[in-house]
């Protein structure tokens, strides 16, 4: 039992250790024509200030499913907001009726699916994961 | 209206049967907010509230007092069609009808987005009168347990009901929004001198730049007022008998209490920054009538904190300011009939009526869970002599002596 709960705890360590040192990348559908992005048009789309690719085509950010590592790590990079902040931030968008947040996948495999087969959809994941079905279109720094 | 928003929610509510082969998450979304809080104040003489509609608080009325900033809120939306959206929220928190918490309904429209950049909007939403207006009951969206009341008790408009349009486009990096709307609003405050009815028509224009963390805001609102209440008319009464009896200057004054479509503006410029560790939140606004029957005032405030983790402590500084306050011309009394010496008085005090007060604030947030923050606050308020300086409920004391207030304030903010 103790040593179930150690390795527990060590495959705990071990995976938060790699989510906070993954490299995040943005990707859209190869079958997007859209090349690269800025970190701006990263915190006008996924912080749904204006969800539009640069070439002015509506764009549909996903996220990773709420409270994952994933997605605090990739929103702490890329747009440097805490859990917390996210969540505040959201909720003053929600209560004036001006936006709700993107729609959550359930996996690293369900984010590279539906971006790939989505031209429109924008998602982010940890480079290492990424296949030849997405394009990435901007890495956090 | 009761009987049009209850047209509107059924219409909600029906809205759904269209999309029967989706799952109804992707078309209802249910949440709500809310703020338990309670405060307690170092002086019994006056009313601390946290803004103009109320008419009890913290100090004479209750001490300790867990009404003032408690509130809670409850939305629905539903996307009714691609483009449709429709929103509807309702709120309870303490009103100027004396404690009451009847809930009512602070948003409730219908909001067609032509695209990403373009949205029309029709039925009830919130007056975007100042930078926080629309978002400032949602305390945990705050980084302060209120938002800073020498700029937001400034004015007593909380909803319109009407139409209102915007329009955003990127400009290189930054973000521009712009946004007009029309309106009107009915509105009943009670005070210690009786209940005075509002009927407010506005017209509403605000745009804002982001870029980089930062966000500048530009608002105007014209507004025309009618204000009826029953100590008025025996105001306008004594006024036309001092008028009668030829007392100097009392036409003026007269003239200068309108009380029917008296133009009112709104100004107000703010800033607010919040990327990394450091956030700042700064207002000036300007509230212009053009009559004596209310005063002309500024606000300013200057909000900043740093974010540690999951403690986010601040300071505020923030200055009520009265403008034009020498405009009422005293009461000549030197040919008066004796009779009217006391009615005489009465006006030249009011004259007088100056409405200033400075505020300190030091504070801290503390995000302990997901969607769950507590913050304690403590306001320090300075008041010169002879105002009540948005206090309500003061004594004559509290009314003529300069007094610092301490209010200390817990509150717990969540979402769902």
């Amino acid at each position: 039992m103790k040593n179930m709960i150690a390795i527990l705890m060590g495959v705990y360590i071990l995976f938060h250790a790699s989510i906070s040192n993954a490299e995040w990348v943005v990707i859209v559908s190869k079958a997007n024509p859209t090349q690269t992005v800025t970190q701006a048009d990263v915190e006008k789309i996924f912080l749904g200030k204006l969800k539009l690719f640069p070439d002015g085509s509506s764009a549909i950010p996903l996220d990773m499913p709420e409270k994952s590592a994933e997605k605090s790590a990739f929103y702490q990079q890329a747009v440097g907001k805490s859990e917390s902040q996210l969540r505040s931030y959201w909720s003053r968008i929600i209560f004036t009726g001006s936006g709700a947040p993107p729609k959550a996948v359930e996996s690293p495999a369900d984010m590279l699916k539906l971006v790939a087969e989505n031209p429109n959809t924008i998602g982010y994941i940890d480079k290492s994961l990424i296949n030849d079905s997405v394009r990435v279109v901007w890495a956090a720094p | 209206m009761k009987s049009r928003l209850t047209a509107f929610l059924l219409m909600l509510a029906a809205a759904p049967l269209a999309h029967a082969e989706r799952s109804i998450e992707d078309y209802v979304r249910f949440s709500g907010f809310g703020t338990v809080a309670i405060s307690n104040s170092d002086d019994n003489d006056a009313d601390y509230r946290s803004n103009i509609e109320q008419s009890t608080g913290v100090g004479r009325s209750n001490n300790p007092d867990s009404g003032l900033d408690t509130v809670f809120g409850a939305q629905v939306d539903i996307q009714a069609a691609p483009q449709l959206t429709a929103t509807a929220q309702i709120i309870s928190r303490r009103l100027s009808d004396y404690d009451s918490t009847r809930p009512y309904f602070e948003w409730a429209n219908l909001k067609y987005d032509f695209n990403e950049q373009t949205y029309l909007r029709a039925g009830r939403f919130v007056a975007p009168t100042f930078m926080i207006s629309e978002s400032r009951m949602v305390g945990y969206a705050q980084p302060a347990v209120r938002p800073v009341a020498e700029v937001y008790l400034l004015s007593p408009i909380s909803y319109m009901n009407g139409v209102d349009g915007g329009y955003k486009f990127a400009l290189g990096s930054a973000l521009v929004k712009m946004r007009a709307g029309i309106g009107t609003l009915n509105q009943q405050i009670n005070q210690t001198n009786g209940t005075l009815n509002f009927r407010f028509k506005i017209k509403s224009f605000d745009t804002s730049i982001e870029h980089d963390g930062s966000v500048f805001r530009l608002g105007y609102q014209r507004i025309h007022m009618d204000v009826e209440n029953d100590a008025l008319e025996l105001y306008d009464m004594a006024m036309d008998q001092l008028e009668a009896n030829n007392v100097a200057n009392a036409d003026s004054i007269h003239n200068r209490m309108q009380r029917l479509d008296v133009p009112l503006d709104f100004f107000s410029l703010g800033y607010m920054y919040d990327q990394g560790g450091l956030f700042v939140q700064s207002e000036y606004a300007i509230r212009k009538f053009d009559s004596d029957f209310v005063q002309s005032l500024d606000g300013f405030s200057l909000l900043s904190g740093y974010h540690f983790g999951n403690w986010s402590p601040y300071v505020s500084y923030s200055k009520l300011m009265h403008r034009d306050k020498a405009r009422f011309p005293a009461l000549d009394t030197s040919s008066i009939d004796p009779g009217l010496g006391g009615l005489v008085t009465a006006v030249n005090a009011g004259s007088q009526l100056l409405i200033e007060r400075d505020a300190w604030s030091a504070g801290v947030r503390w995000d302990l869970m997901s969607g769950v923050a507590f913050k304690a606050q403590i306001d320090h308020i300075i008041k010169p002599r002879n105002t009540v300086a948005e206090f309500v409920n003061a004594t004559d004391e509290f009314f003529a002596e300069e007094r610092s207030v301490n209010i200390v304030s817990a509150a717990i903010d969540f979402i769902f």
